[in-house]
């Protein structure tokens, strides 16, 4: 308490400092374009290292950044679907100094060429560093509730945060860290809160069946984590303390090391978690006080990177702890229930655009983990102690060409051999082993009108259970002279049973389903309008894209009419549409975007048409407005869950609800570098709705951070 | 003074006259009320009530519970329902004649409230199976007594003869770790009176026949078709009747003024009983089926000695079928989805 009382006080003194005299700034003005082709790259973002400028290329691969102190200035470009890019330059007083910066495609676009109209500020899909910074959120989750279309499903603050998108199941959405699936194999489910949200450098989301590329999982989406390159600084050291004791530390470093730099990085986070609630009156009401919600997280990372002749390469090795309470339901809480994670990643990349047309390269990685859930006294059922060990290696291999014709192919090789060894599962003794391959081939042209055709199909071969699956995505994308931008696309993609709906083991009343088959969505179509200008300076954009893609064989576990419960494919209808506007001026230093969501997943059985799956809200919303100013930084960012059902039918429906944080942060120049501190509230009205009945929320909380970088 | 003081009383008294003669005549028909008997059906995905007017069951209307829980069993007093929420330790009290929740009363943590049964017209006595408790709840002021200590794991109360019968499953970790017992308690000081040892395993619930016998349904083990019924006598408080070969996990019974026992199970369909003669009139040969699936969750008798037999569809809205004299289906009520009890009612309303 005396250091937080201390923090607050060092605050109040901070905010009273003289601003630093400034020189007569410099500009930058950038081309970002695709080193192969040398077609502009939209939606680039260009960082100053060691500032929190930023600036995202328009449509022609333009930006501008003002205001940049005279001196040595490095750049750190980064695309979808690009390798990361640094290049140094010198300023002046005064003058424009004028960069070509050329982007060596990883072949890993986000859609094959329709990835610029994706990752277009429009969409708001994507978030870089900046972005990310200005959120000030304390996990993975917090922050990727901010885009359109996805929703966290959480068990609290410090618990679980499973991201589904436009209705999917957790099951059905495929998370990479830079790279590597971390879909738990047993539940299929990705759990954000597992990766350090101080870890995340960018974050893309990419909505709807993805597995024409990505392969099985990427049924309802895709969202690609980003731990390299930050770009904030050579070193930086953070420090946050806040409500429910939390304190948060994290630092990192970066040098220069034979062809290209090292970073080092790491941190950790500890919340107490505990506070006084009331219980749901459908509970019974009362009040009472949340136990047994405490989390520890420790996340280290090394990373050696470069990029050269157009080479780029990454070699990492990265590693995650987890520890924490699983409190449950307000009405049934696990005072001793328990979950540990330990995690190491190692990954490696290499591309490389030998000139002319041609671009190869890849990834590879390898993964073991260890996964402990016990709890020697539950509010129901038997004791349990169990533990998952898994092994993973897997990594991807493709090559891309491209014509002066527009022309484009790219094709790549993908395989992942996973060993799991689970007290879960019917045969504890005995790992089971999966090997999964997948290949794929793409074809785009573009030239025509601003009209871009692209395609790719896919073929997977599932180890376990041994089947093949086919999937694809054709688009058209259309980029008009005046901003304006439309794109249609029609996919197929897939999400096999989990190892727990598989293999899971027998007991009272639960039975394994030998039969079950994989989700499929075997016609996805999405239509997209998109238009982005300057009106006087404030670069505008609004997309408004639509989708329909019905869910056939959707898992999920039911009872059957002896009360025995089991995974099932049941069909799912699903369509919405998400309107997404932002507004940003450089010049201002002020970012506003918000997005409308509606989604409507309903049952395909008798009698329960038109009903809403369980905790699918059908409206969803949310804007988050930023202003940065030279020394200040502030912003506010509201989220809207609609009314949603837990129960599969139309009754207890459970109200709208919506929050809203804000933070504001100041910068001082020191001798040491940047000195950064801030004030973050959480949930600033006191609202305590949360989206899953009975996992309470503690309302209003405040966090303080001073980070300095240097 | 103590004129004042008798002026007082007498005050008191004629307004309590007044006052309680107002309560007594909100439970009858008033001149212009008529009464009509609606079938309530508790059904325990969506955690709700499904209310149909038995003589116009086109006429359905659902109630939900809350957002939480796993309700499997109802008790019908007046126009009050109490419904254990299950998982969710807390009983919801249901106004039948204004069709919503009246008020959800909390219960001791953990209690995994199933079974219940009202002792009079404003205490239900709800069983607690993870505490092997009983939790007096007062439905009008939504308060509860002290928990009284029962069998192991409590499933179900029958009130009848001023004693209330606690229906212990005797599990342990849900397997039978003995015979089923009932607890016995005085209705009205809800001490206890005694235990009533039987001869089945896994008690699961009891009616009370014309004969004035109680009817015990036990489910037996998991897998295993050992099914019974005991039969006890309420004066002497002892098992006066044992009978085998109700099959597959029977959950739910019921008794027509006919003395028909009727037993619906997950495994086994619905089977008829004639406690008349003691033996089968649909056995586990020739089960009653209903929706074609041999399947019954839950089963009851109205007022007119009309059987309804629910279907456990447990992923869609469900059936609950009444039956005719031949146990043939003659009416099928859609119902909310998993429907695991059926209770009746008399509620007013404008004529």
């Amino acid at each position: 308490m005396q250091v937080f009382l201390y923090l607050a006080g060092a605050f109040a003194l901070l905010i009273t400092v003289s601003d630093a005299g400034a020189q007569f700034p410099g500009e930058v003005r950038a081309n970002v374009v695709d080193v192969l082709s040398g077609r502009p790259v939209a939606s680039a973002e260009v960082r100053v290292v060691g500032t929190p400028m930023t600036a995202i290329s328009d449509a022609s691969g333009a930006l501008r950044l003002r205001g940049l102190e005279p001196g040595k200035v490095r750049l750190l470009v980064r695309a979808p679907g690009y390798a990361r890019l640094e290049r140094e330059i010198v300023l002046t007083n005064g003058p424009v100094a004028t960069v070509l910066l050329e982007l060596v495609p990883q072949v890993l676009e986000v859609d094959g060429v329709v990835a610029s109209v994706e990752a277009r500020p429009a969409g708001a899909r994507t978030l870089f560093g900046e972005a990310i910074r200005s959120l000030s959120a304390a996990t993975v989750g917090e922050i990727a509730a901010t885009i359109p279309g996805l929703r966290i499903e959480s068990t609290g603050r410090g618990g679980r945060e499973v991201p589904t998108i436009r209705g999917s199941a957790g099951d059905a959405v495929l998370v990479l860290v830079d790279g590597v699936p971390i879909n738990d194999p047993i539940t299929g489910e990705a759990d954000l809160s597992t990766v350090p949200a101080a870890s995340v450098s960018a974050l893309h989301v990419l909505p709807g069946g993805r597995s024409a590329r990505y392969g099985a999982r990427a049924e309802g989406g895709v969202i690609l984590l980003e731990t390299s390159g930050g770009g904030v600084a050579d070193a930086a050291l953070g420090l946050a303390l806040g409500s429910l004791g939390e304190k948060v530390l994290d630092g990192s470093w970066r040098s220069d090391a034979p062809l290209g730099s090292l970073e080092l990085s790491g941190g950790l986070r500890q919340l107490d978690g505990g506070f006084d609630f009331d219980i749901p009156t459908d509970a019974g009401g009362g009040r009472t006080t949340r136990v047994n919600a405490q989390s520890q997280t420790i996340h280290a990372r090394v990373e050696w990177a470069g990029d050269s002749n157009a080479t780029a390469f990454r070699l990492g090795v990265a590693g995650e702890r987890l520890g924490r309470g699983l409190p449950g339901r307000s009405f049934a809480p696990s005072r001793h229930s328990e979950q540990a994670l330990d995690r190491i990643r190692l990954t490696g990349s290499l591309d490389w655009a030998p000139g002319g047309s041609r671009a190869v390269g890849g990834h590879g990685y390898a993964v073991t983990q260890t996964m402990e859930h016990r709890d020697p006294d539950p509010p129901f059922g038997d004791p349990y102690d169990e533990r998952t060990t898994l092994s993973s290696v897997g990594g991807e291999l493709r090559a891309a060409w491209s014509s002066p014709s527009g022309l484009r192919v790219g094709v790549g090789v993908d395989a992942q051999k996973l060993d799991v060894r689970s007290t879960q599962l019917a045969d504890e003794e005995s790992p089971v082993g999966r090997t999964d391959v997948g290949g794929w081939l793409s074809l785009s042209t573009s030239g025509f009108l601003g009209i871009t055709l692209s395609g790719t199909v896919r073929a997977d071969r599932s180890g376990l259970p041994s089947r093949s699956y086919f999937s694809h995505d054709a688009g058209l994308a259309w980029v008009g002279s005046s901003g304006l931008n439309a794109r249609i696309g029609h996919r197929s993609s897939f999400s096999p049973p989990t190892l727990g709906d598989q293999f899971f083991r027998e007991g009272v009343g639960v039975e394994p389903n030998p039969d079950l088959e994989a989700e499929r969505v075997p016609s996805e179509w999405v239509v997209a309008l998109a238009w982005e200008d300057d009106l006087a300076g404030p670069a505008v954009s609004v997309e408004v894209e639509a989708y329909r893609g019905d869910v056939d064989g959707m898992i999920v576990w039911l009872p059957d009419f002896r009360f025995v419960w089991s995974p099932e494919n049941r069909d799912v209808r699903r369509h919405g549409a998400e309107i997404a506007a932002r507004a940003r001026s450089a010049r201002g230093g002020w970012d506003a975007r918000g997005h409308v969501a509606w989604n409507r997943t309903t049952y395909d059985r008798p009698g329960l048409e038109d009903t809403q799956v369980v905790y699918r809200p059908e409206f969803s919303g949310g804007l988050v407005l930023a202003w940065t100013g030279a020394t200040w930084r502030a912003s506010t960012t509201t989220e809207v869950v609609g009314g949603r059902y837990p129960v599969p039918n139309r009754v207890n429906r459970l109200p709208a609800f919506w929050t809203a944080d804000a933070s504001l942060a100041r910068r001082v120049d020191t001798r040491l570098g940047d000195l950064e501190l801030g004030l973050h509230v959480d949930r600033i009205f006191d609202h305590e709705d949360s989206l899953i009945f009975a996992y309470p929320d503690p309302g209003r909380t405040v966090r303080l951070t001073v980070r300095l970088a240097g | 003074m103590q004129t004042l003081g008798k002026l007082g009383a007498l005050l008191l008294t004629v307004w309590s006259l007044v006052w309680s003669s107002g309560c007594v005549a909100a439970d009858l028909v008033a001149p212009d009320e008529v009464a009509r008997e609606i079938g309530v059906v508790v059904t325990s995905t969506d955690v709700a009530l499904t209310l149909f007017d038995v003589d116009d069951p086109s006429d359905v209307e659902t109630i939900g519970l809350g957002a939480g829980g796993s309700p499997v069993t109802l008790a019908v007093r007046g126009h009050y329902a109490a419904v254990p929420l299950g998982v969710v330790p807390a009983v919801a009290v249901v106004d039948l004649r204004e069709a919503e929740v009246d008020g959800t009363v909390p219960l001791p943590e953990g209690s995994g409230a199933t079974g219940v049964a009202f002792a009079n017209d404003s205490i239900a006595l709800v069983a607690n199976p993870n505490l092997d408790t009983v939790t007096p709840v007062n439905v009008w002021r939504g308060t509860t007594g002290p928990s009284i200590e029962v069998g192991r794991f409590p499933q179900n109360v029958v009130v009848h003869g001023g004693k209330a019968y606690v229906v212990n499953a005797e599990l342990e970790n849900f397997a039978p770790a003995g015979t089923s017992t009932l607890t016995v308690l005085d209705a009205s000081t809800l001490t206890v009176l005694g235990t009533v040892q039987l001869s089945g395993q896994n008690a699961a619930a009891a009616a009370v026949g014309p004969d004035g016998l109680l009817y015990v349904i036990q489910s037996g083990v998991f897998g295993e078709d050992d099914g019974t019924l005991s039969v006890v006598d309420p004066s002497t408080d002892e098992e006066i009747g044992f009978h085998q070969g109700f099959g597959g996990f029977p959950g739910s019974v019921a008794v027509d003024p006919e003395g028909l026992v009727y037993v619906g199970g997950f495994g086994v369909g619905l089977l008829v009983w004639d406690s008349v003669v003691e033996s089968f009139v649909r056995g586990l040969d020739d089960p009653v089926v209903t929706g074609g699936v041999r399947s019954t969750s839950g089963v009851g008798v109205d007022s007119e000695a009309r059987v309804y037999a629910l279907s456990p569809d447990c992923e869609s809205p469900a059936v609950a079928h009444r039956l005719d004299d031949e146990f043939d289906s003659e009416r099928e009520i859609t119902v909310g989805i998993c429907p695991f009890a059926i209770g009746f009612a008399e509620v007013e309303e404008e004529g």
